[in-house]
């Protein structure tokens, strides 16, 4: 008597909650049939503006190979190196990339150009602060810039120095036949406000 | 004619289900994104105007690295109370339809007090130091994310209000009629009314929980950036707590369906037991 009352019991509970399950099924596939194509642009335009965190993952050590081409490049915005030049006593951390956010930690690298080692044009960019490069007017032809990489110690020379307008881009040419490293910063070095103008200093690879 | 009554309930308990789950979407949120005060409160818990207050900051040193002053030409310009009341001043305009202006006024007199100051102004500079100013209060307001369209996002803010508000009540009647026609579809066996409820409920809440799965895992919702950190941050709390409301509520009604459903089981059986006896008598 009392296994055919737990059997009735049983069989009225599982006979709703497949009519439910049912309802949830059929509501499902009408929401998908009428709208799944806005709920999917919805989606892909919400991971449009979204970035993947991965805290956890680590950035692999760069190194240069055989063929003097780096393996394993920076992250963008990341610091991969440090600029020294003895004469105006500047000693400043490198980040890949040259947003303002970069440019307000150190000096930044033009993602366009090559790195240190890889036998190309190197640019480099700077404020004219007084942390930065303010100095520059100070620098001579055969002045050293030493830039420390974290695979590697590069030297230049500086053999030239330009006054170019901000839209003079063919003044930085983008090359891979010799090692250049060209560094700018903002002309001129005490001016207050937006300037249009630019100096560039020109050095090429010692050792 | 008990298939025609057995579909007839099938229909309103599927409207009974919609209803439910339009009511709760409704009150989820009526109760967060359109409550100024739970934006707020939200706004409090991320941190949000130390966050602006420091890429407030932060923006500004862009501007002087660049402008040649020196750094303490940025000093005490602007304070995080500044920052607050003008934020409070946008969310009021949203949700009030203000329309007031953020007054960069005090910014502006700050910097030119503390570039006076630095005694670095001449007639050669003096209208690169003007444009420096007016970049700063530009970049305050849009740090601050404060735009023209505040009134118009007021605006389509209550024409959404008084939608849900309508929806709202259309529900709530419809529920309503819905459980009367249930109820006289069930007019000999009582029971089934209790069935229907928790079916309903069922069904809901199993909707309301894959909704929020399949949200969660088609969406990358930590990693969504719009506008600035701060803002972001606040946005994905404000999302993930209304998805966390949803499958709580999912997990609540699954419950109460459950109990439902259990009790209409028991009472099926006992009363078919009941039958079944008197039939053997």
């Amino acid at each position: 008597m009392q296994n055919n009352k737990l059997t009735q019991a049983v069989k009225a509970t599982i006979s709703s909650i497949i009519v439910a399950l049912f309802i949830t099924g059929a509501l499902i596939l009408v929401i998908y049939l009428f709208f799944g194509q806005e709920i999917g642009e919805i989606f892909s335009l919400v991971n449009k503006v979204s970035i993947t965190i991965n805290e956890n993952r680590a950035q692999e050590q760069t190194t240069i190979g055989e063929t003097n081409k780096l393996k394993n490049y920076p992250e963008y915005g990341t610091k991969y190196a440090t600029i020294e030049i003895e004469k105006i006593n500047a000693s400043l951390p490198v980040y890949f990339g040259d947003t303002l956010e970069v440019l307000k930690k150190g000096v930044g690298h033009s993602s366009g150009s090559y790195f240190p080692g890889e036998g190309g044009s190197i640019v480099y960019m700077g404020h004219n602060s007084k942390n930065t490069f303010r100095r520059f007017s100070e620098l001579q032809i055969g002045n050293e810039i030493k830039v420390t990489t974290t695979y590697g110690e590069y030297t230049y020379k500086i053999y030239d120095m330009k006054l170019i307008k901000e839209t003079d881009l063919d003044k930085l040419p983008i090359q891979d036949e010799e090692e250049i490293l060209m560094v700018y910063t903002c002309y001129p070095f005490n001016n207050i406000g937006y300037t249009t103008q630019r100096y560039v200093v020109y050095a090429e690879l010692e050792k | 004619m008990k298939i025609i009554a057995n579909i007839a309930r099938f229909i309103l308990i599927a409207i009974l289900t919609i209803c439910i789950i339009a009511i709760s979407a409704i009150t989820i949120v009526s109760s967060t994104i359109l409550d100024k005060n739970y934006i707020i409160g939200k706004l409090e818990e991320t941190n949000f105007y130390e966050e602006v207050y420091k890429l407030v900051e932060s923006n500004f040193e862009n501007y002087i690295y660049q402008s040649g002053l020196d750094e303490t030409a940025l000093n005490n310009i602007c304070s995080k109370e500044k920052v607050e009341q003008d934020i409070n001043i946008m969310l009021s305009n949203i949700y009030e339809g203000t329309n007031k202006k953020i007054d960069t006024t005090p910014i502006k007199d700050n910097l030119n007090k503390n570039i006076d100051d630095l005694k670095v102004k001449n007639s050669r500079n003096s209208e690169a130091i003007d444009q420096f100013i007016k970049h700063i209060c530009e970049e305050y307001e849009n740090t601050l994310i404060h735009t023209e369209y505040e009134n118009k996002i007021h605006n389509t803010y209550n024409k959404v209000a008084n939608i849900l508000s309508k929806v709202r009540t259309a529900t709530i009647i419809a529920i309503c009629i819905d459980v009367v026609l249930i109820l006289i579809t069930s007019i000999k066996q009582i029971s089934k009314v209790v069935q229907a409820i928790g079916v309903s409920l069922l069904s809901s809440s199993v909707f309301e929980i894959i909704a929020c799965n399949i949200i969660t895992s088609k969406v990358d919702i930590a990693g969504i950036k719009i506008f600035n950190d701060a803002f972001s941050k606040t946005i994905v709390t404000i999302i993930q707590e209304i998805i966390n409301k949803v499958q709580t509520l999912g997990i609540i009604t699954l419950v109460v369906a459950i109990v439902l459903i259990i009790i209409y089981s028991i009472i099926t059986a006992v009363a078919k037991n009941k039958k079944d006896k008197v039939t053997k008598d």
